[in-house]
């Protein structure tokens, strides 16, 4: 990616992701995450000059949340804009940052992402995208288990393995992640006996609805160098998507994860990625999902990642580790759940991630979105300075 | 105003309300002749003649040519599904405001011309839908040019 200066990160901060949070509102909430990036970063609000602020706002019902926030970021007077892209809204929202401080339009630049679910009708809302002359009448939203149905056919009862054993290895992550949502003690005969969603697609499968928020902060690499937190800096990213037109007939057009690696892997040497990436956060809305889009990011079309799995090569102690937080499954707050995968990418790099830290250094980390309409945003992070 | 106490026995407020949004949306002329059809118990698609493709239900321009639309075509009555769903889990149509009865079904189909698509099954057993089989369309007795005439799609007799 051909970029007119340096972007770092400069600082995270996440409230603690629960089911729960009836005592704080939606400006509240987003507070604790703004104060933490700011601890984090050792910034004070008034020095930052822009801000991007994003959510599904169809899922709370309120909209232009980002009017009322600025009792929670500091907004009153500022630069920025608000985004709304599905899933993704989290990785968009770093995108954006990117681009107004590779730019030059800014030097300090402020993403929010937040999702208050217990508040509204996030089903109700995902299929209000839908055209409302035809496809809204029977979209499902995301509970779908089309992924499970053609892996299954495809590759048999091991993927029905593989899926729960993903779910497992999810669940042992996020134990050791204090802030995810989701932090359960449960085998693959658990995941297995859970009820039926859509089937394969079973209730353990399935990303939980959380309350949560997430806020990085990104610097030009002239400001950065006047800020003390170690720096994390943003080598690439890429958007691929396909809008309504996505279409199940031709199962090679959907692979926007693929066609995302592909660039991302291309403009920047990678030729292994399971050995030259340290960690990958990935968007996992479901472990059906998880365990088919592992094959797609890592180009395995014969299943090769089932194996992987079973084998534990993506466990924080394997191979190629994936979600040490706990992932998407764990922990959903929907508008922040994509820039929790950056962020948790950048912690790791800075290994400050805790009990979940990756116990190696890491170099470059990758982090994905993704949205209903096949719409993929994949992040490529490094603790060195990109050759741009 | 329901009051609920947290863990420690503090009163935590909320407002419960529900919304309802009358809606109306215009058809345009392209999605208006589609809809007028399905009263004859016709499904119609267009095909680009840059790419051949042809988009079920019919659009105006095809998105990745970005040319206008060459043609019309009249779609087999019969498709064959390619995956499906069957949920078990409630939503709210947001059509209607009403709850969906569990479970349904939503089958990912394809048309002989290749036009991919998505509609409700009526077979709501997974071990009787299968990726490659042939279903057929049930259409509602009456008819008004909405996406409800169309009920669903049915496995065929073999």
């Amino acid at each position: 990616m051909k970029k007119t200066r340096n972007v770092a990160i400069a600082g995270v901060g996440q409230t603690k992701h629960r089911g729960h949070r009836e005592d704080v509102n939606l400006a509240e909430l987003v507070s604790e995450a703004v104060e933490e990036v700011l601890a984090d970063s050792m910034v004070d609000l008034s020095d930052i000059d822009a801000i991007v602020h994003g959510n599904m706002e169809l899922f709370e019902g309120v909209h232009q949340p980002d009017m009322w926030h600025v009792i929670a970021d500091g907004g009153y007077g500022k630069a920025g804009y608000r985004i709304t892209t599905g899933g993704t809204t989290g990785t968009t929202l770093v995108s954006a940052a990117d681009h107004l401080v590779a730019s030059g339009m800014h030097d300090l630049v402020l993403a929010i992402g937040f999702e208050k679910q217990e508040e509204g009708m996030t089903t109700t809302g995902i299929t209000n995208m839908s055209c409302p002359l035809w496809d809204r009448e029977v979209q499902t939203g995301a509970i779908t288990g089309t992924t499970g149905v053609i892996m299954m056919n495809k590759f048999g009862q091991k993927a029905e393995e593989a899926a729960a054993e993903l779910r497992v290895l999810m669940a042992t992550n996020a134990r050791k992640n204090f802030k995810a949502h989701l932090r359960l003690d449960i085998t693959r005969k658990d995941v297995l006996d859970s009820r039926v969603l859509a089937w394969p697609l079973r209730l353990l499968h399935m990303c939980p609805e959380s309350n949560g928020a997430c806020a990085m902060l990104f610097a030009s690499e002239e400001m950065a160098k006047k800020l003390p937190q170690k720096k994390v800096w943003m080598h690439d990213h890429v958007t691929i998507h396909r809008q309504e037109f996505f279409d199940f007939a031709h199962l090679e057009d959907l692979n926007t994860h693929g066609e995302a690696a592909r660039i991302i892997y291309t403009r920047n040497g990678i030729v292994n990625p399971i050995k030259q990436i340290g960690v990958f956060e990935m968007y996992d809305p479901s472990s059906w999902w998880a365990l088919d889009w592992l094959g797609k990011f890592l180009f395995m079309e014969n299943g090769e990642q089932i194996d992987m799995v079973l084998n534990g090569d993506f466990a924080i102690d394997g191979k190629f580790p994936v979600n040490p937080s706990g992932g998407v499954v764990s922990t959903n707050p929907i508008g922040a759940t994509a820039i929790i995968r950056v962020a948790e990418a950048a912690l790791q790099i800075r290994g400050d991630a805790d009990d979940h830290q990756v116990p190696r250094d890491i170099n470059l980390a990758l982090a994905s979105g993704f949205g209903g309409t096949f719409w993929t945003v994949l992040h490529l992070l490094g603790k060195d300075k990109p050759n741009h | 105003m329901a009051t609920k106490t947290d863990k420690e026995g503090r009163e935590l407020v909320e407002i419960r309300y529900e919304m309802g949004i009358p809606g109306t949306f215009a058809k345009g002329p392209i999605m208006g002749y589609f809809l007028e059809k399905l009263k004859e118990k016709e499904l119609w698609g267009t095909r680009c003649g840059k790419c051949n493709n042809v988009i079920f239900p019919p659009r105006v321009l095809c998105p990745k040519c970005m040319v206008d639309m060459a043609e019309w075509v009249k779609m087999e009555d019969f498709a064959h599904i390619v995956t499906f769903d069957v949920v078990h889990f409630p939503t709210i149509n947001p059509l209607t405001g009403e709850m969906r009865p569990v479970p349904y079904t939503s089958l990912f189909m394809v048309f002989p011309n290749g036009a991919g698509f998505f509609h409700f099954g009526i077979e709501h057993d997974p071990e009787k839908i299968k990726p490659g089989k042939k279903v057929v369309p049930v259409w509602a007795d009456k008819r008004e040019g909405r996406p409800a005439d169309l009920l669903g799609w049915v496995l065929a007799e073999e």
